[in-house]
């Protein structure tokens, strides 16, 4: 258990005479015991970021620390880190007592020692009935449980897990992930979590790192990620189904500032600090916190019009797609009002539940007092 | 219209189990017929041949042959320089196979872990199997030339020696000097098929191995090789019948000699039809031979179906 | 690379020295002493580059000399036609027996399969004698179909063998398509089949082509005109004057080689894909 420190670390590569740049100089620090998720699509950088503290391959610049020590350029065995992969990488020709007991028998540790700390990790993940089989006859689960205990058993400064749960399915997937924050609970190991399921980062985090193309966007707490989405990016990646984007433009009337769809529609009046001009810019809401209701005849302000095109019922929720003139919404419903495709409803956007987007960046709004102009 | 039937093995099953109709049953046949045909003319009726004259006398004079017995084989398992000869052959394809197996393994290992220089280097160390055993036997004769070879030169130099030493008529030198020609141009067999097989080896398992603190020679003992053991078993086998049946290199190099030192079973039964014009025993020999063979086959395919869950 | 790193690898850079030159000295001294005129190379200490420098040996190869016994153009066109026919003959009927053990179940395939290849396992000399007593009564000997025929001995399973596998790694749903949509089975393993098997193809062509040229046995046996020898017999030649003519013989033997080295280095990855893949389908 350590804290690490990243410095300026960066990784660019050429190829035909081109710099790619896969990683884009970052800092970070993780506290000891943290368990921080680096998230993002592929090609953000993520895998990079891991192979360089792992140590497969070497920074273009900047350090690696692990509690002060420059591990940057050490060998693999010199880090005293360890690694859960998303095919689990066990030994297949020893048993799981086997692949347990391998890294404190490179370790050196002596014979008498080792044999109970086997058995203690292996009776911490349920595995103490699978002791003498070999990885070929368990399923994934359970290897993916030996993957675990093998790298958490020697007790390293960092572990690291490298999209662990991909390869199994959805049910078996948050069996784990409720696993590994019970491990986590029991044995806090700094921990850095590779994925590009939002959902595992949520849950599983004390911070988030997202990446994007190589740069970190925004480090903060799920919660941080989730409500206060620093850009366009994370707004869109994190939260399924994905956040409501609309293109609107930025007037001053009255005591605040209006944003009015492509249709001319006055979507929502804010107070954005720091002021912004007027101009242009993106706002967006989660489906979730769409209002709407059904309305036959016109529609008044501040509510829009709407159609309902599509209805998406997937048991415990339904989803539906509606049209205010051209722009799409997508409402996430839990409270199974009837409605039907191609009638008209009424949508709203409470403002307090609103992101304001300026030039790709989020900024803070609240919402403004004075009533939206009828104009 | 015919249905495939299910493929055979190796393939992917397309539709499971189809029930075979009469006409599909048959569906194979005309594709394996000419081989199978050219096969056993080729092979199988030889190797009946083969059988059917171990049994008789054949002398050179005539083409008329008599029904002799067991005589040829008696003749043949009496004769020492046959039993010589097999003893010759085992360790040669011992000696060879063993040689090839670790020179291989070793030249896979160095090889993979180049980048730009792979392709050349591979190339470069395949040359040995590419030219073939009648270059390879040519190519050392020169070499082990007693006054104007390579070798000699390299050791009087060193004054490792003080006169020229004639490998090829040596009693004690012979055999070794020839068994390093076949394994010079046999072990890049092993290198390929090595080379192959540690492609295979999931490069995410050893990286778990090195983080758990394994060094370069533990991870591959206790990492690599259990990926490597069936591409180690089957290139064994191939290299041992491969070894074991070898008759170009001794025979160009030294004919067998000095004093049968060198001789192994091919050459022997070549000896015994050509030279002493004797078919008969040669057939019987042959015979002999293929018999230790099918056991040694027996043997092996025992060892490649077994695969206990810890077997890769 | 980091320093360290790099002043560890230089142990298994020095082995990988050792390697390349034991495995290619024998052919740059071979070349040595085919650069050299004769008179040459019979120095009390010899030189590593060739000194005095001659193209000499390399030109009588290309004329005959009946005196020495030796006519390098025709052992090459004797055995260019040899192993060219060799690798067609064996193609033609082993590409299809490999699709059919590849894609058919029937009575008799494993005995079949198994038959040709435990048949594979025995030495040369074993099918020789019948092969020779044969050709003799068929008159075949000295012809260029004795060695032909003779050769299917190896290139018949080596073919099946390699081509099989080849056929099992590509799947069948093509050629299911090509069926379900009226294609005759013959008609599906022409187009369909065939096509993705074609790099297969080239790298047993040039395997057999590789063993073939080096064949040493049945050519010895099979050919006594001098004018019908194939290259390995060829240079024999040069031994059956009193002192063996080492010039002549290593530029034959190098000569000999060439061939064969350039189809290696042209297709090289087809015929690694072949020898891996192969063995590793048992």
């Amino acid at each position: 258990m350590a804290e690490i420190a990243l410095a300026g670390i960066c990784k660019t590569y050429v190829a035909r005479r081109r710099e790619v740049r896969a990683l884009a100089p970052l800092d970070l620090t993780i506290r000891d015991g943290e368990f921080v998720t680096v998230l993002g699509p592929s090609g953000s950088g993520k895998t990079t970021l891991l192979s360089l503290i792992v140590g497969t391959i070497a920074p273009s610049g900047g350090r690696i620390l692990v509690d002060g020590a420059d591990v940057t350029y050490a060998d693999l065995r010199a880090r005293d880190m360890a690694m859960v992969f998303q095919n689990y990488a066990l030994y297949p020709a020893k048993t799981v007592r086997g692949n347990l007991d391998f890294p404190l028998r490179m370790r050196g540790v002596a014979r008498a020692e080792r044999a109970p700390r086997v058995d203690a990790m292996a009776r911490l993940l349920g595995l103490t009935e699978l002791l003498d089989q070999y990885p070929r006859q368990l399923s994934g689960g359970q290897q993916q449980r030996v993957a675990l205990g093998r790298a958490l058993i020697r007790r390293p400064k960092l572990f690291l897990m490298d999209e662990p749960l991909s390869n199994l399915d959805a049910k078996l997937r948050l069996q784990m992930r409720t696993e590994i924050k019970r491990l986590h609970r029991e044995v806090p190991v700094t921990t850095v979590y590779v994925t590009h399921d939002q959902i595992e980062a949520m849950s599983l985090s004390d911070r988030v790192v997202v990446m994007n193309q190589g740069h970190v966007v925004q480090v903060d707490t799920p919660e941080a990620i989730y409500n206060r989405p620093a850009d366009l990016f994370v707004a869109g990646f994190v939260g399924a189904p994905a956040m409501n984007m609309f293109r609107v433009s930025l007037r001053s009337a009255g005591g605040g500032l209006v944003c009015r769809l492509d249709g001319g529609s006055a979507a929502a009046s804010l107070r954005p600090h720091p002021p912004v001009a007027a101009g242009n810019g993106v706002l967006g809401i989660r489906p979730k916190h769409v209002e709407w209701q059904t309305q036959a005849g016109p529609v008044e302000p501040p509510w829009l019009g709407g159609v309902v095109r599509e209805i998406d019922d997937t048991g415990d929720d339904r989803l539906i797609y509606a049209d205010i003139g051209q722009e799409p919404v997508t409402i996430l419903e839990t409270r199974h009002r009837s409605v039907a495709v191609g009638e008209p409803i009424a949508i709203r956007f409470p403002e307090p539940s609103v992101h304001l987007f300026v030039d790709g960046r989020r900024v803070e709004a609240a919402p403004a007092p004075a009533p939206a102009d009828t104009a | 219209m015919t249905t495939l039937a299910e493929p055979g093995s190796g393939t992917p099953a397309a539709f499971g189990s189809l029930r075979l109709r009469w006409g599909e049953r048959l569906a194979g046949y005309p594709y394996v017929l000419p081989a199978v045909l050219v096969v056993t003319a080729v092979m199988s009726y030889p190797f009946v041949y083969s059988i059917y004259l171990s049994f008789r006398a054949t002398p050179s004079y005539t083409t008329r042959t008599h029904f002799n017995g067991l005589a040829n084989y008696h003749a043949v398992l009496h004769d020492p320089i046959f039993l010589h000869s097999l003893l010759t052959t085992v360790i040669w394809t011992a000696g060879s196979t063993i040689a090839d197996l670790l020179l291989g393994m070793g030249a896979a290992l160095l090889v993979d872990r180049l980048r730009w220089f792979r392709g050349p280097a591979r190339a470069a160390l395949m040359l040995p199997y590419i030219v073939g055993y009648v270059v390879a036997s040519y190519a050392w004769l020169w070499l082990y030339q007693a006054e104007y070879g390579l070798l000699n030169d390299l050791l009087a130099s060193s004054h490792l020696i003080s006169r020229p030493i004639s490998f090829l008529s040596s009693l004690t030198w012979a055999l070794p000097a020839v068994m390093l020609v076949n394994i010079w141009k046999t072990a890049p067999f092993a290198m390929i098929m090595f080379l192959a097989g540690l492609q295979a080896v999931p490069e995410q398992t050893v990286l778990a191995a090195g983080l758990d603190g394994a060094s370069p020679a533990r991870a591959f003992l206790e990492v690599k090789l259990p990926y490597l053991r069936r591409v180690i078993v089957i290139t064994s086998i191939v290299l041992t019948f491969q070894n074991f049946n070898t008759f170009t290199i001794p025979y160009i190099m030294t004919s067998g000699g000095p004093l049968n030192r060198t001789e192994i079973v091919s050459n022997y039964i070549y000896d015994v039809a050509f030279t002493n014009l004797n078919f008969g025993r040669a057939a019987a020999a042959s015979v002999v031979v293929m018999i230790i063979l099918m056991l040694f086959a027996i043997a092996y395919a025992g060892s490649l179906s077994r695969r206990p869950p810890g077997v890769v | 690379m980091s320093g360290r790193r790099w002043i560890r690898a230089i142990p298994a850079k020095i082995a990988l020295a050792f390697y390349l030159l034991f495995a290619l000295v024998p052919f740059a001294w071979m070349a040595t002493a085919s650069l050299e005129p004769q008179t040459a190379l019979y120095r009390r200490h010899v030189s590593y580059l060739p000194n005095p420098f001659t193209l000499a040996n390399y030109a009588a190869l290309l004329r005959a000399n009946p005196i020495a016994g030796t006519d390098f153009p025709r052992y090459f066109l004797n055995s260019l036609i040899v192993v060219c026919c060799t690798v067609v003959l064996s193609l033609l009927i082993a590409v299809p027996a490999a699709y059919g053990f590849s894609r058919y179940r029937f009575i008799g395939k494993s005995t079949l399969l198994y038959g040709i290849l435990l048949q594979s396992l025995f030495p040369l000399v074993n099918f020789l004698i019948p092969l020779y007593i044969v050709m003799q009564e068929l008159g075949l000997l000295d012809t260029y179909p004795s060695l032909i025929i003779a050769y299917l001995t190896f290139s018949m399973p080596l073919n099946i063998w390699i081509l099989k596998s080849f056929f099992d790694g590509i799947p069948v749903d093509m050629e299911m398509s090509a069926r379900l949509d009226g294609a005759g089975s013959f008609r599906a393993f022409v187009e369909i089949a065939i096509p993705p098997a074609v790099p297969g193809i080239v790298a047993t062509a040039i395997f057999t082509f590789i063993l073939a040229w080096d064949e040493y046995l049945y050519a010895l046996t099979m050919i006594s005109n001098s004018a019908m020898r194939t290259l390995p017999l060829g240079i024999f030649a040069y031994f059956s004057e009193g002192v063996p003519n080492w010039s002549g013989l290593t530029a034959t033997a190098i000569a000999m080689s060439i061939p064969v080295i350039v189809v290696f280095l042209v297709l090289q990855k087809y015929f690694i894909a072949a020898l891996s893949k192969g063995a590793l389908k048992y």
